[in-house]
């Protein structure tokens, strides 16, 4: 039992952990700088239309950025700046963090009027 | 006389008619239904596409105003959203989607497929799926055919009146005739029979003898069937039920073969119980007659018949030409007669089976070609004095 609400604690610090880590590297400068995560998940969502293309974009993009392969108009990519590459590790990492945190399928309820 | 014929003939007509009337109506619904099924489709279609622009904007608002819920107002429809991959985003259907067809129906359910070209929400295929009301078009037929059939059927009737009006009169002129030709009958009859006896007994000459023999025979055979026709003709004449010696009334309806049995050279063997029933006389001799008159005439030269009478049945055995299982099925047909050698109007059977009727008698015929024929008359114990 105690082994049990040990590893239940230790897989908590983890979860806190790696959001804490995603809070600061990814939501910190995307809420203040840059086009915030939620805008940028939605246009990806609509221009791709499934999270495995979002997924395999994102990652086309942020393990070697370039304003060819961006989302966003060449323009605001100019003014914002490209995004520095992110380790394939850390990548896939953070992605799964944030692909889950907005996915729809969670949040779409289908009600009769 | 003609009346169940013609009862019969009108009923195959209405039954005929109102058989191929029904499948013209089976046809007719067929079609109805499936235009009146096929205009509800559309329709419900159009509702679709409408709720579609519907969908389309509520993704869009939502995707715009991104909440952590998103309520996606069906309304009266039950849908499921995919993404492009045809994976599931939301669904409020139990079935798998048929993703070859646009549109489809499976058990009643219309199902319609959507492409979207802006994935709102990740949304780029939507199937929208309503349950069709048939009851409503089987009510919408049912207000159409049903009266329309019972016109048809009204019509129908008058229709079959008006055809068998020329017929119905006809039979009832051949029916007067007939009533009329067996009234005038019966004294030329009588009197060709009596006089001819008289003959016969005063003949010495063989020859002339065997020539007033035939005479008689003639006589005896027209007078069975005048006796027949009267049967068939004079249903309202009332037949006294009353208490009958049996055995003597087969021993007298004999003795009108008896010339025909020695012309046909005969042997008749009679073993006859003394049998009271309670019947009719004058229908048990028609029932006797028509029996023996068969054993006599379908009889080959020196051939026998048998008699047995007991207090359950009538058996009349001969060694004649016998019956083959299709003219077995034949021999109550009015008319009918076996080969075409012998006289007779084919009625004779008719009158066994109606007399049979009248008192619950049962009849049955065991015979086989070439080797003779056994009819069984039973009667019910009821009948028995």
């Amino acid at each position: 039992m105690a082994k049990i609400i040990i590893s239940l604690i230790f897989i908590l610090i983890c979860n806190l952990e790696a959001r804490k880590s995603f809070e600061q590297a990814c939501v910190e400068c995307h809420t203040t700088n840059v086009p915030d995560l939620a805008t940028l998940y939605f246009r990806y969502l609509q221009t791709y239309g499934s999270t495995r293309r979002v997924h395999d974009a994102m990652s086309a993009y942020l393990s070697a950025p370039d304003i060819n392969n961006s989302i966003l108009p060449p323009q605001v990519v100019k003014g914002f700046g490209l995004h520095s590459p992110i380790s394939p590790h850390e990548l896939e990492y953070y992605l799964n963090i944030y692909l889950e945190q907005y996915d729809v399928k969670k949040r779409i309820k289908l009600k009769h009027n | 006389m003609h009346e169940p014929f013609l009862k019969a003939t009108l009923r195959q007509f209405q039954l005929l008619y109102l058989g191929s009337m029904g499948l013209l109506f089976l046809v007719l619904a067929f079609f109805v239904y499936t235009i009146e099924k096929e205009q509800l489709i559309a329709k419900e279609m159009r509702s679709m596409n409408t709720y579609l622009s519907l969908l389309e904007n509520q993704l869009k608002e939502h995707q715009l105003h991104y909440s952590k819920e998103i309520r996606i107002d069906t309304k009266e429809y039950a849908i499921a959203l995919y993404d492009i991959d045809r994976i599931p985003i939301a669904t409020q259907l139990k079935e798998k989607p048929d993703w070859t067809n646009t549109v489809w129906i499976n058990e009643g359910i219309l199902y319609s497929r959507h492409t979207l070209s802006a994935y709102f929400l990740g949304v780029a295929n939507v199937i929208i799926a309503k349950k069709i009301d048939s009851v409503t078009i089987i009510q919408h037929l049912a207000a159409l055919l049903i009266p329309l059939f019972f016109i048809m059927v009204i019509v129908g009737w008058i229709l079959s009146r008006i055809a068998f009006k020329p017929a119905q009169k006809a039979f009832d002129t051949i029916d007067t005739f007939i009533q009329h030709a067996t009234h005038d009958l019966n004294t030329p009859i009588a009197a060709i029979l009596s006089n001819s006896r008289i003959l016969e007994e005063k003949m010495t000459d063989p020859t002339l003898l065997r020539l007033t023999q035939r005479i008689i025979i003639g006589a005896k055979t027209l007078n069975a069937l005048y006796d027949d026709l009267v049967y068939l003709n004079f249903q309202t004449k009332t037949h006294v039920v009353k208490p009958e010696p049996i055995d003597q009334l087969i021993q007298e309806q004999l003795s009108l073969f008896d010339t025909l049995c020695e012309y046909k050279k005969l042997t008749v063997t009679t073993r006859l119980s003394a049998v009271m029933l309670r019947v009719s006389s004058d229908e048990f001799q028609r029932l006797i007659n028509n029996l023996l008159s068969n054993a006599v005439k379908y009889n080959k030269s020196n051939g026998w018949i048998t008699l047995t009478l007991t207090d359950e049945y009538l058996s009349i055995k001969d060694g004649g030409i016998g019956l083959s299982e299709e003219e077995k099925s034949k021999i109550f047909e009015r008319y009918w007669r076996v080969g075409s050698f012998e006289t007779g109007l084919g009625i004779g059977m008719e009158i066994v089976v109606r007399v049979c009727k009248v008192y619950g008698l049962t009849l049955t015929i065991d015979s086989e070609k070439n080797q003779g024929s056994e009819i069984i008359v039973r009667w019910p114990k009821s009948l028995l004095v």
